[in-house]
């Protein structure tokens, strides 16, 4: 039998053997894929590191864009706008994903406690994520009206003075936080539903014969077993928030003061209102360089499982 | 008061202290209980007032005059039922245009995403080919690269594709995503090799596989990625604003921030606009809202 199989590979061409058929079979299925990702996502990376090295205006042929070396980058190292522009963006995903997983998961831990209507519950609480964040961003910012806004008037029924949400620089970026941390609660609340769901009941009951109280079954239980999932949520709302624009684009555009002019929003100004290409595209691949630093810090902290074991 | 007066009652049908003092026991768990459940209920549906209470505003404001959504003090409900301010905003907005413009987009990315992630999913995780897990690494780090950062050479690229003010603008560069890709992969690693190896003893070719096997088999995991994928790019407004100048050309999220800026003043038209933007969007959630939640907690997508 084995003689026989081993003969037939040498009388059969290359072609015919199943090793080569399999292996044209995947890269045949792979070549589109490739072909794409190399148009739409490698040559964009590579032309983003290239064109940081060059003025162009964005419009005119490419070979009228002038290299000027290191001047872009030297150039952001001092650019107090967009200097500015990274701190609120930071700040801005620190209270949006401080205040998701905290709240998100003190709501997963009322729910996981009773048993009827959670699914009604879920979807309504999960709802505002769906919506389009366009339409809540203007919903939002006829909400912070400061004379007759909706939040503002019902403050005022229980006597607290009107806020100035938006118009006010040391609020109006806690303001749009607070709008994204409503819009996105409900995504929190039910992922660490579904990491709480996972956690075996029986070691709640080991812990309560052992007399544990339920503050320390949190502490030594809940969290240590929703790490993972811990890990998740934050690393991709840290992604995602540090690309926030269409509620400042909506509500702000990046005012008062530029106290809630964030990184993309900036990097789309420089571009398509400045016209500046180049410097645009540097000020991307600069906060592009922090968000690499910070995830592999984030991965590391979390080592063990990593990112994979959330699958 | 009430304790001590059935504790009485209980020791003279049950003389032992110790039965009393169990029976006792039981009466506080259960007093603990029904107070745990008051708390967890009262905090839930003070979460649900805050998580709801802006749409029904919203909607109720879309059929006010302005005079009524300004009003100090505030005025809940309308006096008259304005359904004339829808008429308005569709014309304001241009909304059948802008509606058809994002629909046909938003559904051709989200078919797209269906048929490309599979076939990625079945390259990557059905077929067994020298090389493919390096180049599925090699996909996969590309999901550390925020979008932000190839936004400007992507739009030069379209730019020069002579993509500008088109639906293709649009669709080409969305056809496919690396998360989709990577989350088709995990679930079709669900399906058994046999039904594969099978079909190929019968002569099914890869093609004829991944299409009548691999397909209908994926159905749930296709469900969430069409979810997701027409949520996300029915909200899309920066790539629209970048993309598309032409106001015939404009999708619903430009349409609704250009309200702002147009509208500035006429605050219903805001909130009809912003209503009619979400209906699509709700409809979509009502009908599937089982398999959104589930498809959530099983794969985290974030819409």
């Amino acid at each position: 039998m084995a003689v026989a199989s081993a003969a037939q590979t040498h009388t059969t061409p290359f072609w015919r053997r199943r090793s080569f058929i399999q292996a044209a079979t995947g890269w045949l299925f792979a070549a589109p894929i490739l072909i794409y990702f190399t148009i739409f996502v490698f040559g964009p990376i590579l032309a983003s590191l290239a064109m940081m090295f060059f003025k162009w205006n964005g419009f005119g042929p490419l070979t009228q864009a002038e290299f000027v070396g290191l001047g872009n980058v030297t150039e952001v190292a001092g650019d107090e706008k967009f200097l500015g522009s990274f701190r609120n963006t930071f700040v801005y995903a620190i209270v949006v994903v401080g205040s998701g997983v905290i709240v998100g998961l003190m709501l997963a831990l009322v729910l996981n406690g009773v048993t009827k209507f959670v699914g009604f519950v879920r979807s309504t609480y999960y709802l505002p994520v769906m919506l389009p964040m366009t339409a809540m961003a203007l919903l939002w910012g006829l909400m912070f009206q400061v004379r007759y806004g909706f939040l503002n008037q019902i403050l005022s029924f229980v006597n607290i003075p009107p806020v100035r949400w938006l118009i006010n620089p040391d609020i109006a970026l806690y303001s749009i936080s607070l709008m994204v941390v409503w819009k996105g609660l409900g995504w929190y609340m039910v992922i660490f539903l579904a990491g709480l769901k996972a956690i075996p009941e029986e070691y709640y009951e080991a812990a309560r014969v052992d007399g544990a109280t339920g503050w320390q079954r949190f502490w030594k239980i809940t969290l240590p077993l929703l790490k993972p999932t811990l890990l998740f949520v934050i690393v991709v709302t840290v992604i995602g928030s540090l690309q926030v624009f269409s509620p400042i684009f909506i509500m702000t555009q990046g005012g008062p003061a530029n106290a809630t002019n964030v990184v993309v929003y900036w990097v789309y100004m420089t571009a398509f209102q400045f016209l500046r290409f180049g410097y645009a595209t540097t000020q991307a691949v600069y906060l592009f360089a922090v968000i690499l630093v910070i995830t592999v810090i984030q991965l590391r902290l979390f080592r063990e499982g990593g990112l994979t074991s959330y699958y | 008061m009430s304790a001590t007066t059935t504790d009485t009652s209980v020791s003279t049908l049950e003389p032992t202290g110790r039965a009393r003092q169990l029976a006792a026991i039981r009466r506080l768990r259960a007093l603990r209980w029904i107070g745990g459940q008051f708390f967890l209920w009262g905090v839930i549906l003070l979460g649900l007032v805050f998580m709801v209470t802006p749409g029904v505003w919203m909607l109720l404001a879309s059929f006010k005059t302005q005079a009524e959504i300004s009003a100090i003090p505030l005025q809940f409900w309308p006096t008259q039922w304005r359904v004339n301010n829808y008429v308005e905003t569709i014309e304001v907005m241009k909304f059948w245009r802008v509606f058809g413009n994002s629909l046909i987009i938003t559904s051709c990315v989200t078919i797209a995403n269906i048929f490309t992630c599979t076939w990625g999913g079945y390259t990557f995780g059905k077929l067994r080919w020298p090389g493919r897990d390096i180049v599925f690494m090699l996909l996969l780090s590309t999901m550390m690269i925020p979008g932000f950062l190839t936004l400007i050479p992507r739009y030069v690229l379209v730019a020069k594709l002579g993509m500008l003010n088109s639906y293709s603008g649009m669709i080409i560069p969305f056809l496919t995503g690396t998360f989709g890709i990577f989350l088709t992969k995990q679930f079709m690693l669900g399906i058994p090799d046999e039904l594969i190896d099978a079909a190929t003893v019968d002569g099914s070719s890869a093609l004829g596989v991944y299409w009548r096997i691999v397909l209908p088999l994926s159905k749930p995991i296709m469900a969430v990625l069409a979810i997701f994928v027409f949520d996300w790019a029915w909200d899309d407004l920066l790539w629209g604003i970048m993309i598309l100048t032409d106001r015939l050309k404009w999708t619903l999220p430009i349409a609704i921030a250009n309200l702002r800026v147009q509208e500035s003043n006429q605050y219903e038209l805001q909130m009809a606009g912003s209503t009619l933007a979400i209906i699509p969007v709700i409809i979509l959630f009502l009908a599937l809202q089982r398999h959104i939640v589930r498809g959530v907690a099983l794969s985290g997508l974030k819409g």
